[in-house]
């Protein structure tokens, strides 16, 4: 789960990383008032999700009351990059002699954690030449190996930064443990006149298999903002996964795997997924139904294709849960189901008895091509 | 033979007599598994299915052999029940466990490193050797015994994917679903150099999806190895920048796409199936495989 800029900082400052002095507003007066406390010049800073705000201009500095409130209605009130802002971050314009990079993330692709120092700030850190950024892999159990930024720092001639530098990886390596952050990137962050170091940004991302032992993070959990209403929805009827897509042809399948085969069999047969929906491990009949309502809460919707493995689940839970759902919505639109499996038989009995079409095959395909025809019978 | 799980394993239950453990290790048993005892906390001293329970690993180690776990212990759990397996000089842990934090998973990972234990998981079905049995969840049911190693990162799509080999009479030597998280404790390219040694695997089966760099991996492993190898991916379909169902299949817009990874394995000569339906015919025209019998050797 990503955080926004001020929960990351007020993450940071926990760990004694010191961010620029700052404000939430939600209103342009709250804006103005809080420029008041803190002095002008401010910055003022849209509270939304992305990599690329100033470019979206969604943060602009400010110097007086007039400037605040047209800025601050500005910024709550458009879209930037895609998204409205329920808050600003009105802050203390922090003056730098210098801009630097760092960052911990892990990385699926080397599956690994990294420490990135950068010794240039601002720019996207691929961005940076390669010869100015320090690429360290970190051991979970040992922490940061802070000998090769000492190494790195002399050789950059910037010798100066060494304590500065190695007190904040270890300030944000501690940070990045305590709250099991899988990204903790500070861009810039900023040296000011007496050496010490601020961060004048924050991406952060959260674990969600972490979240249950970080109640701090809880708030921001309760309003994720990376996700649609029907996404979490998902979440609350306890489904592994579910993602809004902008085909027409409605996909519930147990496993994500299975999900994923299902969208691309779809496309292939020339129909356009509208979700990927994975159930997760435990199939309850009240799990299918709620899973299949929420597939079939959607505009424009043409088809449904259920694709459903019972190794150990039982089937017959699955097929009382979709027969439940179609009964009661009497849906217009054409509905198959693959089913295999564990209890497959009676399973298939009662689809039957309740007038589903099902694929008896292994075969994914078998599905689709059934649900391909009965769509192009469709109205 | 097989690879990992064979006729010298000796493994116990982490968490066996959990609800969902004692189950499975019911599963286990029917489907022919080895297993000398299940270890839970403060239960040392009953027995779950005719096998006794045992306080710890260690005592398990010591009282009946063991040398492998499959731990049930769920998520914020596994990382002890994981580490306790380790220190009890374990060679094999299978983790079934979904949602272990991720640090929890890379602590795990690195101790096994240190130890030389094989961690299979988070997040898997497990591993099935037809013949000797199963470590996990898996329905042992549509894996028959025969010539083939297939390697997974999901885990109903490799059932389906076994289904459809059992049906076209390809039976398999071992099984091993890898977890579908990022952050695993062995790769599919790892498990290369174990089923090129064993001498019953002719070739290989892998069922591949969207995210991370596992297939670009695996296809550098097999350019050294001798074993024909077939592959479908799942996710040409998937959304960039959202994890889909697995936290590990999350392509980002430069990396980690089917069309990637299936030019890399093609690279190294491995056939690519645009779908599950495809792989029996490929496997079956195999020009190197030609004369021998990649056929279950149990029907």
């Amino acid at each position: 789960m990503r955080l926004l800029e001020h929960e990351g900082k007020a993450l940071f400052a926990e760990s004694g990383i010191a961010v620029p002095g700052g404000k939430l507003a939600a209103t342009p007066a709250e804006a103005v008032s809080a420029a008041r406390d803190l002095g002008y010049p401010v910055m003022l800073k849209a509270q939304v999700l992305g990599d690329r705000r100033e470019a979206a201009s969604g943060v602009v500095q400010v110097a007086d009351d007039g400037a605040a409130t047209r800025e601050a209605a500005r910024l709550l009130s458009s879209f930037i990059l895609g998204r409205r802002a329920e808050t600003l971050l009105v802050e203390r314009r922090v003056t730098a002699r210098h801009e630097l990079y760092i960052s911990y993330f892990l990385d699926y692709a080397s599956e690994q954690l990294w420490l990135l120092l950068g010794l240039s700030g601002g720019e996207s850190v691929d961005a940076l030449p390669t010869d100015e950024v320090l690429r360290v892999p970190v051991a979970a159990r040992r922490g940061p190996d802070l000998s090769s930024l000492r190494r790195f720092l002399a050789s950059e001639r910037r010798d100066e930064l060494t304590d500065s530098v190695s007190g904040l990886a270890e300030s944000l390596y501690t940070c990045v443990r305590k709250n099991d952050l899988l990204l903790a990137e500070i861009n810039p962050l900023l040296v000011v006149s007496d050496g010490s170091l601020v961060a004048a940004d924050a991406h952060v991302e959260v674990d969600d298999n972490a979240l249950y032992r970080q109640e701090g993070i809880g708030g921001a959990r309760a309003a994720r903002r990376d996700r649609s209403e029907r996404e979490a929805r998902a979440e609350a009827l306890g489904l592994n996964g579910f993602i809004e897509l902008d085909g027409d042809v409605g996909v519930l399948a147990n496993g994500a795997g299975l999900a994923m085969e299902s969208m691309d069999l779809l496309e292939a047969a020339g129909l356009r997924p509208a979700n990927f929906l994975e159930t997760g491990g435990r199939i309850t009949a009240d799990l299918v139904r709620g899973a299949l309502d929420l597939v079939l809460d959607r505009p424009a919707l043409r088809g449904v294709l259920v694709n459903l493995y019972g190794g150990i689940n039982p089937m017959v839970e699955a097929a009382r849960g979709l027969v439940a759902a179609v009964t009661e919505r009497r849906i217009g639109i054409p509905l198959v189901v693959k089913l295999f499996g564990n209890e497959q038989e009676e399973a298939w009995a009662l689809l039957a008895d309740a007038g589903i079409p099902t694929a008896r095959g292994i075969e994914t395909e078998a599905a689709v091509e059934m649900l391909a025809s009965l769509v192009g019978e469709a109205p | 033979m097989s690879i990992l799980l064979t006729s010298s394993t000796r493994a116990v239950v982490q968490g066996g007599t959990g609800r969902i453990g004692a189950r499975q290790t019911e599963w286990m048993l029917k489907a022919g598994t080895r297993l000398v005892g299940a270890v839970t906390p403060g239960k040392g001293g009953t027995e779950i299915h005719g096998l006794p329970v045992f306080d710890s690993v260690r005592e398990a180690v010591e009282r009946v052999r063991a040398n492998a776990s499959v731990s049930f212990v769920p998520g914020p759990c596994a990382r002890a029940a994981a580490m306790e397996a380790v220190e009890a000089g374990l060679g094999l842990l299978v983790v079934i466990a979904e949602h272990v934090p991720i640090y929890d998973a890379l602590e795990i990972r690195e101790a096994c490193r240190d130890s030389g234990t094989v961690m299979i998981g988070p997040n898997s079905p497990g591993i099935i050797s037809p013949g000797y049995g199963k470590l996990g969840i898996m329905p042992a049911d549509v894996f028959s015994p025969g010539r083939f190693g297939v390697l997974s990162r999901s885990g109903t799509l490799s059932y389906e994917v076994a289904a459809i080999l059992q049906a076209a009479g390809i039976g398999i030597t071992t099984m091993v679903g890898v977890g579908g998280d990022p952050i695993i404790g062995t790769d599919m390219a790892e498990f290369v150099p174990w089923f090129a040694a064993d001498p019953d695997t002719e070739g290989l089966v892998v069922v591949g999806e969207i995210g991370g760099t596992q297939e670009e991996r695996l296809a550098e492993a097999l350019g050294g190895s001798a074993l024909p190898t077939f592959a479908y991916m799942a996710g040409r379909t998937a959304p960039p920048g959202r994890r889909v169902g697995h936290a590990g299949a999350l392509m980002s817009r430069k990396q980690g796409s089917v069309a990637q990874k299936t030019e890399a394995l093609e690279r190294a000569g491995v056939r690519v199936a645009l779908s599950p339906r495809q792989l029996p015919a490929l496997v079956l025209e195999c020009p190197a495989l030609r004369g021998k019998t990649p056929r279950c050797g149990g029907r």
